[in-house]
């Protein structure tokens, strides 16, 4: 009887130490700006998505999944984080395909040329993620991969992947209110928009770039991301949004392997004039990203694009998606503020 | 230190030696053909045999550097060709203690105390017992190794508070000792640049960790075991509530302690053989204790100071008396005795800086600089929060350092284990939750946040 009643108090104890251990641990992550937020309101999306935008930051300051249903009723949703590369890619993939099933996946060809990642974009791309085989995987090749070609001397050990509060836990002391009350960005589908502006300069573009030693390990994780989709039935578009830090080399490497695999291709550099973007007035900083003005240009294109091809249902219509009204009135009234 | 399984040999020759050692001398014990005179002659041969294999064995892997630069500094005295060595020697990790656990069998079994095991097994279990083996306590047969021969069962309460003092353990290592070591390394690291208060914050904040580090692994280990089954002997008690030097070294590292105690100063003779021999006796005592500390002369002057703090104590204690009678001053009240533990503490805290500081010449500079330079604004002035951790982490430290006044303090009143047991559910697990987050969120491991890394251009 005795026993029983301590293995009752053990069994308690530990659960109550795992809940307290999951939400000590979150608070004391790394969020970054809101990137820790962006990526878990994926997770609690209320429906599912036909259209998931994967890559880095140039995917989340350039598509507006908001206004993608506004003008067409696409419900889709950015799925992306800062600095990501081909290898973390390819695990938003597995977890897009398991979360939403989607039927259209859009990757950003920036992240397909991006072989390397800075570890801190690696923590802020990961840790969001919840505990999987394939995050660990992923973790397991990223710090492989850095130890084979940067002497692996700057990711976290395997280890505080799975137990984050090993790396972050003297983050005790930067605590802020941020990181006890998380802020909600769902209404924003993993949109970040700025309205700032900052003359862009793409004076670099025609400059050599070449993948180098990565090209083989590249290409291989670019045929497995076509793999993913085409086992899973889902198309697969690649975009390049307008960008200072696109080179038209990494356009034709992307060109050839998409033509390859037989995948579209749409990059926007090339037809910045008939999108009317405006270097001067649609970006958020000299070298990369565009502002909300140029991301509502290239949404709308893109939107059109994506109800052409795939033919995609329009949900404006639909009750149980009136909420997207909702979260469009949230972007617009802030949007208002700053015209 | 080195953690190479080869030198588990080490361990085990030494094993062998003294379990051998044991059944001889008991064996010797036995003969009834023999005298008593010639049966001790037989006994003390197996004893040196033990003790010379042994401890040339220690010598060399501990001090054969030492003693090779010493020999070399001769040489070089008198313009000779200086030795080198054909090799390097690693300290293998755990052998001043294990060694001086094997030694106290053969001694114990010597005296009679114990009958020699005769499975070797289990005579090797005792002396590799994980839990003390790398900092001890330094068990004795006869208190560790009939533990081997009891039945050991399962119980809630002795697992469970085997953990509360394991989960003590490391709060005082994790928490305060590499905490506060932080400061300490930065000051004696860099000793040239800090002067006055700085010398001294470190020098106390080095006697609070070697404290929590020392007293940290003997509460794991203490703690492990009792989860076995077993009891280890206690090794730090409140030792800094001491009021004399001498009581100092009854409370801390008691088992090292003790062993000298038992093993060297009273087969020397102790105090049974005159006030000079005994202040002999005490100075061969503390000067070996500090050589076993480490190989340097640094700890063999630490350990020359606690044993002349001990022979003056004891040679100006009438002196003393008559002075306090002629004062009239009150020795059974607070104030006293609080007078008498800050007098140990300083003088503890003199030891600690030849005890940490690289060498002789660096201790005695920085003592210096410590009493020569008056920098009291050090205090006041954010200075403080340079020395290797910032504002958040001191207060940290300081919160924590009287949070282990309060334990020590609790502890002279009675087992806090057992105080917290006669507690509500609530406090006591909110009490466990909150020790054990703190060493989790507050605790210094791992490879440590770079915010630095996360400072990016926002995308």
């Amino acid at each position: 009887m005795k026993l029983n009643k301590n293995v009752i108090k053990v069994v308690c104890f530990g659960l109550i130490f795992c809940i307290l251990f999951m939400n000590i641990q979150t608070t004391l992550i790394n969020k970054g700006a809101n990137d820790y937020s962006q990526v878990k309101g994926f997770y609690t999306s209320k429906m599912n998505a036909d259209v998931v935008f994967i890559g880095n930051s140039h995917i989340y300051c350039s598509i507006n999944p908001l206004l993608l249903f506004k003008e067409y009723g696409i419900v889709s949703e950015n799925f992306s984080s800062a600095g990501q590369n081909l290898a973390l890619t390819l695990l938003y993939t597995t977890e897009a395909v398991k979360t939403m099933n989607p039927k259209v996946i859009v990757v950003d060809a920036y992240s397909i040329v991006l072989p390397t990642m800075e570890p801190a974009y690696h923590r802020l791309g990961v840790d969001p993620l919840p505990l999987s085989i394939e995050k660990m995987r992923q973790v397991m090749f990223m710090r492989k991969h850095n130890e084979e070609f940067n002497g692996g001397k700057m990711y976290d050990s395997f280890s505080s992947y799975i137990f984050p509060i090993l790396s972050f836990h003297s983050r005790w002391k930067e605590l802020g209110e941020s990181d006890f009350v998380l802020p909600d960005l769902r209404n924003y589908h993993g949109y970040a928009p700025s309205y700032n502006n900052i003359k862009a300069d793409f004076s670099y573009y025609y400059e050599e770039s070449t993948l180098g030693i990565y090209y083989d390990s590249q290409k291989k994780l670019f045929n497995t991301l076509v793999d993913i989709c085409k086992n899973n039935n889902i198309e697969l578009l690649i975009i390049k949004s307008p960008s200072p830090r696109w080179r038209e080399d990494y356009h034709n490497i992307v060109t050839e392997w998409a033509k390859e695999k037989e995948v579209p291709f749409l990059d926007y550099n090339q037809f910045m004039d008939e999108l009317d973007i405006n270097v001067d007035k649609d970006f958020r900083d000299a070298d990369s990203h565009l502002n909300d003005y140029g991301a509502t240009k290239m949404t709308i294109h893109l939107g059109m694009y994506l109800s052409n091809k795939y033919s995609l249902k329009d949900y404006r219509n639909e009750k149980k998606y009136s909420y997207w009204f909702d979260d469009w009135e949230v972007y617009y009234t802030e949007k208002l503020q700053y015209e | 230190m080195c953690w190479n399984p080869k030198y588990a040999l080490l361990m085990a020759t030494s094993t062998v030696i003294t379990w051998a050692s044991g059944i001889l001398i008991d064996r010797a014990n036995n003969k009834k053909n023999k005298t008593e005179q010639e049966k001790t002659k037989e006994k003390k041969l197996w004893v040196a045999l033990s003790f010379v294999s042994n401890l040339a064995i220690l010598f060399f892997f501990k001090y054969f550097d030492f003693a090779l630069a010493n020999i070399n500094a001769m040489l070089s005295q008198f313009n000779f060709e200086l030795i080198q060595p054909a090799f390097d020697v690693v300290l293998p990790v755990g052998i001043s203690f294990y060694t001086f656990q094997a030694l106290s069998y053969t001694v114990d079994i010597y005296r009679k105390e114990i009958y020699a095991e005769k499975n070797i097994l289990k005579y090797a279990l005792f002396v590799s017992f994980f839990p003390q083996l790398v900092a001890g306590p330094i068990e004795r047969s006869k208190n560790l190794l009939i533990q081997f021969n009891k039945e050991h069962h399962f119980d809630y309460d002795r697992v469970k508070n085997g953990l509360l003092l394991m989960l003590w353990g490391f709060f005082m290592k994790l928490v305060i000792a590499d905490r506060v070591a932080m400061v300490v390394d930065q000051v004696y690291n860099n000793y040239t640049q800090y002067a006055g208060f700085e010398i001294a914050i470190a020098t106390v904040f080095f006697a609070i960790q070697i404290y929590c580090d020392f007293g940290s692994y003997s509460n794991i280990a203490i703690g492990a075991a009792q989860v076995m089954g077993f009891t280890l002997m206690e090794n730090f008690r409140q030792p800094y509530f001491s009021k004399s030097v001498a009581e100092f070294w009854r409370r801390w590292h008691i088992s090292l302690s003790s062993w000298f105690r038992d093993y060297l100063y009273i087969p020397l003779g102790g105090n049974r053989k005159g006030k000079m021999r005994k202040y002999i006796n005490l100075m061969i005592v503390f000067l070996t204790s500090g050589l076993w500390h480490g190989a340097s002369w640094h700890f063999v002057v630490w350990g020359g100071l606690n044993g002349i703090y001990q022979v003056i104590g004891d040679v100006t204690k009438p002196y003393r008396n008559k002075l306090i009678d002629l004062l009239k001053i009150n020795t059974e009240c607070f104030s006293y005795r609080l007078f008498q533990m800050g007098i140990t503490f300083v003088l503890i805290n003199i030891t600690w800086v030849f005890f940490r500081a690289d060498n002789i010449s660096i201790a005695i500079s920085m003592l210096q600089q410590m009493v020569t330079v008056f920098n009291p604004w050090v205090l006041f002035d954010g200075t403080l929060f340079k020395l290797g951790i910032d504002s958040k982490d001191f207060m940290v430290a300081l919160i924590s350092i009287a949070i282990l006044w309060i334990v020590d303090y609790a502890h002279t009143k009675g087992s806090v284990r057992e105080w917290i047991s006669k507690q509500n559910l609530v406090f006591r697990w909110g009490l466990y939750y909150v020790v054990i987050f703190s060493i989790l969120i507050f605790g210094i491991y791992g490879p440590g946040y770079d915010a630095a890394a996360f400072i990016y251009f926002q995308f």
